[in-house]
């Protein structure tokens, strides 16, 4: 199956070569209990970091793994205020890619409306 | 590099260095100014319209101390050189600075603050900068335009001799300026000084133990040389004495974290995160050293400089901050300590309350000492004669006076 990908995404080498399609089970952190399209808005659509990496900036990021979220506040205390959404990735409806960071770090490149599912309280 | 926030009139333009946090868009990065002056910038807090960032001015030693997690990201801030921080407040979708204010650190709470445990484990890249002659003809000229009184500073000694360098200055709190300082507070300060080497280069070489003595071997490479007295209230300089059994790339990590220490001061967080790598033994000599020091009324500062490394770490031990540091570090004596667990022949127990003791022997120890509290219930019942397994704490304490450790041990367990 070939993903829809948003227009706006760069021409050449997004999403990257070496992302994957996933049917993993991803987090993503959210402002409030009840999910809404604002939640998932990447830097392109949020008019942000016009300085970034084009590609990334097309993305939003994910965690697969809910002690890499917890690493992850230890770095930044004021997201234990937020909410974790857990959903997954359809086959076809984006792809996923592994970058180095300190917690793990996932950016989902592509039409990231399709995650669905439902902001859990942790 | 990238630009990122707009300008703070006494910063100027901001462009990321290196991003070390990423979700969304960085969040945690190192990031330079136009004048060459770095900052650790870290997001805090945000209410959805605007968001809160902390910058903290830093040099390219206390950078790489935090890209390689030698120290927190909490120790980078809570200890910020000069002891203030940038406070920015963001517009979340234009990146304006709407408001700014350079305030003591003291002032920000820890809640916004990464968590001890939040530490970047990156590949330094300092030896890769030092390789330049760019680098190199640098040193040469700052070395020039730094000689005072025919005393290089200790970084540029460092990176001169390839060999470890430490000045220590001594001034009594009641004459800060007369050039002088009692011999035996002086001679008691180096001993410990070289026995606080010791016990940190046994953590690094060997194993953070109480027990036993400081190899041999160690000690030949974190033995100090007394090279020459510089002025001042009392200075003198010191240099390493190791030969290439290590290397001076594997001496490092002892100067720096000893260094480190003393950076800490009496801030209690960051102490017990650099004495939880040094061990009881380090701690318990720089217990003796501080006490020492407090005996003398004396203000004590130190500088190292390491070969390879651009940049000296010096700190100062105020005389009125010590009374507060030998408190914490008699509690952290309390806290963190050693155990020993031996199969042995119980020689004999004591079970009055008053003179409660054990005495247990095995191939290797012959221990007889008090017992814990909750551990005295266990005594009943026990057969002179019979084999059992007992654990011990064991606590190691350094008399001011000779310089020699007491090891004392406690039956904290036994089956």
């Amino acid at each position: 199956m070939t993903a829809l990908f948003a227009d706006y995404l760069p021409k050449t080498n997004c999403p990257p070569a070496d992302a994957n399609e996933s049917f993993e089970v991803v987090y993503h952190v959210v402002k409030k209990p009840d999910l809404a399209d604002c939640d998932f808005r990447t830097a392109v659509e949020a008019n942000l970091h016009h300085d970034g990496d084009p590609c990334q900036r097309c993305s939003i990021s994910i965690f697969t793994d809910l002690s890499d979220v917890s690493k992850f506040l230890d770095f930044f205390p004021y997201m234990r205020r937020r909410h974790l959404a857990e959903g997954y990735i359809p086959p076809a409806a984006g792809k996923i890619k592994k970058l180095p960071s300190q917690y793990h770090r996932i950016a989902l490149g592509g039409r990231t409306k399709t995650l669905t599912g439902k902001a859990t309280l942790r | 590099m990238t630009a990122m926030f707009n300008t703070v009139t006494e910063i100027g333009n901001l462009t990321i260095d290196e991003v070390f946090g990423y979700y969304d868009g960085p969040r945690l990065f190192s990031c330079r100014s136009g004048d060459g002056n770095y900052y650790i910038a870290i997001h805090v807090d945000d209410d959805g319209d605007n968001e809160v960032w902390l910058l903290a001015p830093v040099s390219t030693r206390r950078l790489e101390e935090v890209r390689t997690g030698r120290i927190s990201l909490h120790g980078a801030f809570r200890l910020v050189e000069g002891g203030r921080v940038w406070n920015l407040l963001v517009s979340s979708d234009a990146r304006d600075v709407l408001r700014y204010d350079f305030m003591s650190v003291d002032s920000v709470g820890d809640e916004i603050l990464p968590s001890p445990n939040a530490r970047l484990a990156l590949e330094s890249r300092v030896e890769a900068v030092v390789s330049t002659n760019t680098i190199w003809s640098a040193i040469d000229s700052i070395a020039q335009e730094a000689i005072q009184g025919g005393r290089l500073p200790t970084s540029i000694q460092a990176l001169k001799s390839l060999r470890h360098v430490v000045d220590i200055s001594l001034s009594n709190v009641n004459y800060p300026k007369l050039p002088a300082i009692h011999i035996d507070a002086l001679g008691r300060s180096l001993t410990r000084l070289q026995s606080l080497f010791d016990a940190a280069g046994q953590a690094f070489f060997d194993r953070p133990t109480a027990r036993g003595a400081v190899p041999s071997r160690i000690k030949d490479q974190t033995r100090l040389l007394a090279i020459h007295p510089f002025p001042g209230s009392f200075g003198i300089r010191l240099e390493s004495d190791n030969n290439d059994l290590f290397g001076s790339d594997t001496l490092t990590p002892v100067f720096e974290s000893v260094a480190l220490l003393f950076q800490a001061g009496d801030n209690e967080a960051y102490l017990l995160e650099v004495l939880d790598k040094l061990g009881p033994r380090t701690a318990a000599h720089y217990r003796s050293l501080a006490r020492i020091l407090a005996s003398a009324r004396a203000n004590f500062t130190i500088e190292v400089g390491v070969p390879n490394r651009a940049q000296s770490v010096s700190a100062t031990l105020p005389y009125d901050r010590l009374s507060n540091l030998i408190n914490i570090l008699e509690r952290q004596s309390e806290k963190v300590v050693e155990t020993l667990t031996i199969a042995g022949e119980l020689i004999g127990v004591e079970t009055d309350p008053i003179k409660r003791r054990v005495h247990i022997k095995s191939v290797e120890h012959d221990i007889n000492c008090g017992v814990a509290d909750n551990c005295a219930h266990k005594l009943m019942g026990l057969t002179i004669g019979g084999i059992y397994e007992a654990t011990f704490s064991v606590r190691i304490d350094v008399i001011d006076i000779s310089g020699e450790e007491k090891v004392t041990y406690k039956l904290i367990d036994i089956n």
